[in-house]
């Protein structure tokens, strides 16, 4: 466990998130240094770094920002998504309720970067405590100058508001997040055009995740080739996964992306509990494919290698399942969360997820039918890459997956309308 | 850009979907519609773009010159009939009673897209009818949520009454709170509306929609001048539905014209010609008795034209009248009577017009053609025109020996005329719809037809000349004015060229009122033809 703390630093000192505890650490050393840079350098350090976007696709941060229209001078914005909802992910609420102003720090940077004077941050209605801890934390901001007109005595003004959702998750898919900041309902827009040329209010938005923002500052302190010399080539950087499910201890670790998955399983999360063997894993958030032990094995835990099998690092919500786990079961639990979020503005989604956890639903209660398995691949099959937004395919990437690694626990279910592992499947 | 292997102009901002509707290739779609934004929620509208993996919505595909699209390849089909099954899913397919059926798209994209058999055994999720509006009913389980509706009131009225509740599987149009569909222009929701979700009231259950004939003509409820439909089942309107007419109307009208047929149906239309018997006593009405229309005519020819004689016969146009009636009014006055004096009866107007977001307009004025009129009679008669008050004046002084008035107003009692002035005319000859507070006190009065009933054009706020086609049967012996005032014209020795049919007293308008040059009924075809540049303020089209 010899990893150096680049996130999670100040994460359990006494007051860590008061503004003095992260001045005496160096902090907003990261924003003075941008506000005398020009925003292309801030930009290419950034770029440089090779940080990918933490929010759930690993999008090149730097490019995402380069794609913020240069000579338009009116308007733009920076919004910071802390809607957290991603089933089995809680590392951004690590960061908002023990170091709030290294984000704030690192908004200062990416919004010079942008040129962006209007900031947000976006946070999940749920958040009680995190909500009341970043408004402390940008009033002390305020207080200090780092916010506000011409901040750190240089020519940039930049205001960050702190808007609280109210608990819908696909207000945390960035246009479903732009359309609830406007006021509307939380429905994800259509796209052509983007958020970069037209976002919140019609304006270039950026909208970032609380963890990529909070690199952002390390990466001005210590250097892109510092940053881009942790983790793997071309996932870079320290990254916060976050285990739950049947292990021993469960929660955020911060280790350099590319971290073996049994190394974080079994060293760090202290294994299987109740010395069970691991069954299956959904490495990224509820919406990623499931992946069986052996496909475990050797997975180090990055963006391309989780790609290459077939998942997804998404939001590094790393579900963990024992052997006593009923994957039909799981199936219907994944799927109903999804029936329960869609927004209900796209058909295949509204419809068809609806219709997946009713199957998964008779499935579970030992009234299937022999064709389930084949219909509910094909139902899948007619909402992938059918839908506005990515809610959608988030939905099918783990049913989908579940029914075809492990699919004769859905034939044992039909045909002995019970599961194979005993539990109860009463109608 | 290539579509079907067909070559198709890319412009600027076009989308895929333009492409296909440029070249009249049709793609299902719910939630596209030209008067509306984007919404790129339905996904029925998917084509293939050679190159990509994935089937692309054609509605917010941006054309691009490169592309090579295909609308109906296995690609296509598979994943329409995908979206169609999950429409289809929880829709209450109750098709025997639902007033959509037969131009529902639901109907003519399952006949195309779906399969004979479900693959849903889960029951259907009932969802309660609803009473969104004055006329509007919500069939909430036969909605598609295509959103139309709701873009509509937003973008369109500007209003926004409805919106859309909940979540998933579990989304519903509903009222805004506090807010019903009333808006003047809300019955368009029950046109947009792909299904049969948002239902007309005053039509439910009337007629399936097959059994309906369908005549476009024009509205004649205010000078908008909007394009409709006039539908009917044997001789009677059943309901009226806008015709599309980017120059006018755009794809909208307003509730008035909608719902304004009923006075074509009303029982107490006049149907026979009459004439008053004995006199009238200070303020009472004068008994009358049934004539033929024939006989009517010749006394109203006679009265005029001895009246002419003695220099006091007038006339007062209706706003209500074709540009053909006007003309062969003016040539009455002009040919025979050698008179000038024709007045526009004074416009009957309601409180304000209503102006709606998009610009769509109501106009106060409840008359569609007090420009048309105005142009005619003041080409053939010269103006200014004297005003009705003006005319009026002459009657109560005991100057005038005879008056015709047309007055043909749909509001039996909708007049603004004093009506003490005309009981001292010693010969009033009325034509009317109905027997209305002028009717009564006339002494020869002449039923006439409505708009649904004749042949003509009429001239919109804009100058736009359009044309009215006959929908319906007059009731009993009620007649266009254009036949009444032929009679009258051949009566008085007028030239017989221009009375055979209204066709023909256009053609032979057209040369003499210059704006109207050069035009037919022919030319002016369905969509009608502007004759002069629009006056400020701004146009009625959406
Ligand atoms: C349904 C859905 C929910 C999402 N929820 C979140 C979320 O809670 N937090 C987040 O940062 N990104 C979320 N995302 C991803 C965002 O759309 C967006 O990609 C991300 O905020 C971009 O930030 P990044 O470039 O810093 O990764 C979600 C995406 C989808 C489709
Ligand atoms: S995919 Fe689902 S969540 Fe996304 S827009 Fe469509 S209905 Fe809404
Ligand atoms: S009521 Fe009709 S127009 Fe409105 S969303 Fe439903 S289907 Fe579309
Ligand atoms: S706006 Fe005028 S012309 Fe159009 S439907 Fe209404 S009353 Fe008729
Ligand atoms: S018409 Fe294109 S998605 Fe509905």
């Amino acid at each position: 466990m010899g990893f150096d703390r680049v996130l999670t630093r100040n994460v359990g000192k006494p007051d860590s998130r008061k503004i003095d505890t992260y001045l005496a650490g160096g902090g907003y050393s990261a924003a003075r240094k941008a506000v005398t840079s020009t925003p292309d350098e801030v930009v290419k350090i950034v770029s440089d770094s090779g940080l990918r976007g933490r929010g759930g696709a690993g999008f090149p941060t730097g490019k995402k920002w380069s794609f913020i229209p240069k000579n338009d001078t009116g308007q733009k914005f920076l919004c910071c998504n802390a809607d957290e909802s991603e089933p089995g992910t809680f590392k951004d609420r690590v960061l908002l309720e023990h170091d709030p102003h290294l984000l704030i720090d690192g908004m200062i940077v990416s919004a010079y970067a942008i040129q962006a004077t209007r900031a947000f941050i976006y946070i999940r209605g749920e958040m009680h405590a995190a909500a009341k801890i970043l408004e402390g934390a940008v009033a002390e901001a305020y207080a200090r100058g780092f916010l506000g007109k011409k901040i750190f005595g240089s020519a940039f003004d930049l205001d960050i508001t702190v808007y609280r959702g109210a608990g819908a998750y696909i207000c945390g898919e960035e246009t479903g997040l732009i359309e609830s900041l406007e006021g509307k309902r939380g429905w994800p827009r259509i796209k052509p055009p983007f958020p970069a040329i037209k976002g919140l209010f019609g304006r270039p938005t950026v909208v970032n995740n609380v963890e990529t923002l909070c690199c952002v500052p390390p990466i001005l302190e210590r250097g892109a080739s510092w940053f881009a010399s942790i983790g793997t080539p071309n996932n870079t950087g320290p990254k916060l996964y976050c285990v739950s499910g049947h292990v021993n201890r469960p929660g955020v670790y911060e280790l350099p992306l590319g971290t073996p998955m049994m190394e974080l399983l079994d060293q760090y999360a202290g294994g299987i509990w109740k010395g069970r063997t691991l069954k299956a894993v959904i490495p990224g958030g509820s919406s990623a494919a499931v992946l069986t032990a052996p496909e475990c094995q050797a997975l180090p835990l990055d963006f391309d290698s989780c790609g290459k099998a077939h998942t997804m690092l998404g939001s590094a919500g790393v579900i963990v399942m024992d052997d006593h786990t009923c994957m039909v079961d799981a199936a219907l639990n994944v799927m109903r969360f999804y029936a329960h979020e869609s927004c209900g503005q796209c058909t295949p989604c509204r419809e068809g997820t609806t219709w997946v956890a009713k199957i998964l639903n008779r499935d579970v209660h030992g009234q299937g039918l022999e064709t389930d398995p084949d219909l509910l691949l094909d139902v899948c099959r007619n909402i992938e890459g059918r839908a506005i937004c990515p809610l959608a395919d988030g939905a099918v990437a783990p049913v989908a997956s579940i029914i075809r690694k492990f699919r004769s626990e859905f034939d044992h279910h039909v045909k002995h309308k019970s599961c194979d592992l005993g539990k109860a499947a009463v109608a | 850009m290539k579509i079907d292997g067909r070559d198709v102009a890319v412009d600027k901002g076009m989308t895929v979907m333009d492409g296909c509707r440029k070249l009249g290739i049709y793609v299902p779609h719910f939630c596209y519609h030209p008067a509306l934004s984007i919404a790129g929620s339905c996904r029925l509208c998917m084509v293939e773009v050679k190159g990509f993996p994935k089937p692309m919505i054609s509605c917010n595909t941006p054309a691009d010159a490169k592309y090579e699209v295909f609308t109906g390849s296995e690609m296509v089909v598979q994943a329409r009939k995908a979206m169609m099954e999950f429409f289809l899913l929880n829709h209450p397919l109750d098709c025997p009673v639902c007033d959509q059926a037969g131009e529902c798209d639901l109907q003519d994209f399952s006949f195309r897209y779906g399969r004979g058999f479900s693959r849903y055994d889960e029951g259907k999720e009932p969802r309660a009818k609803k009473d969104v509006g004055r006329d509007i009913l919500l069939y909430t389980q036969r909605c598609v949520l295509c959103t139309r509706c709701t873009r509509f009131l937003d973008e369109v009225s500007g209003t926004n009454e409805l919106t859309v509740a909940n979540r998933g599987f579990h989304s519903e149009i509903v009222n805004a709170p506090g807010k019903r569909a009333d808006n003047l222009m809300a019955g368009n929701i029950t046109d947009i509306c792909p299904v049969g979700a948002l239902e007309s009231k005053d039509f439910l259950f009337k007629s399936r929609v097959w059994y309906l004939h369908s005549t476009p003509s024009v509205c004649t409820h205010c000078p908008a001048g909007c394009n409709i439909k006039i539908q009917t089942k044997g001789n009677r309107i059943l309901r009226i539905k806008p015709r599309t007419n980017l120059d006018v109307n755009g794809y909208f009208m307003c509730d008035i014209g909608r719902f304004g047929y009923k006075f074509v149906n009303d029982s107490k239309r006049l149907t026979g010609a009459s004439r008053r018997v004995g006199a009238a006593s200070a303020n009472g009405v004068p008994a009358r008795s049934m004539i033929s229309i024939g006989d009517a005519i010749e006394t109203v020819a006679e009265s005029l034209a001895s009246a002419a004689a003695a220099g006091s016969v007038a006339a007062i146009a209706s706003p209500w009248m074709t540009n053909e009636e006007a003309y062969l009014l003016a040539r009455i006055f002009k040919d025979c009577l050698r008179s000038s004096r024709v007045a526009m009866l004074e416009k009957n107007d309601r409180a304000t017009d209503v102006r709606f977001k998009k610009g769509f307009t109501v106009y106060a004025d409840a008359a569609p053609n007090a420009r048309g009129v105005e142009d005619v009679l003041t080409a053939v008669l010269g103006g200014p025109l004297p005003t009705d008050a003006e005319v009026l004046a002459d009657a109560q002084s005991g100057r005038l020996k005879a008056l015709l008035f047309v007055n043909s107003n749909p509001d039996a009692a909708g007049t603004r005329v004093d009506v003490t002035a005309l009981r001292a005319i010693p010969f009033l000859a009325v034509v009317d719809l109905f027997a209305g507070p002028i009717a009564a006190l006339s002494h020869v009065l002449l039923p006439a037809a409505s708009a649904a009933e004749k042949i003509g054009t009429f001239t919109n706020v804009e100058g736009h000349v359009q044309r009215l086609a006959h929908a319906v049967e007059s009731p009993g012996q009620a007649h266009p004015e254009w036949k009444l005032l032929v009679e009258i014209y051949r009566r008085l020795g007028g030239n017989l060229a221009i009375c055979d049919r209204p066709a023909d007293t256009f053609a032979h308008l057209a040369t003499q009122v210059p704006s109207y040059s050069g035009l037919t009924h022919d030319a002016l075809g369905d969509g009608g033809r502007r004759v002069a540049a629009p006056p400020s303020p701004a146009p009625a089209g959406v």
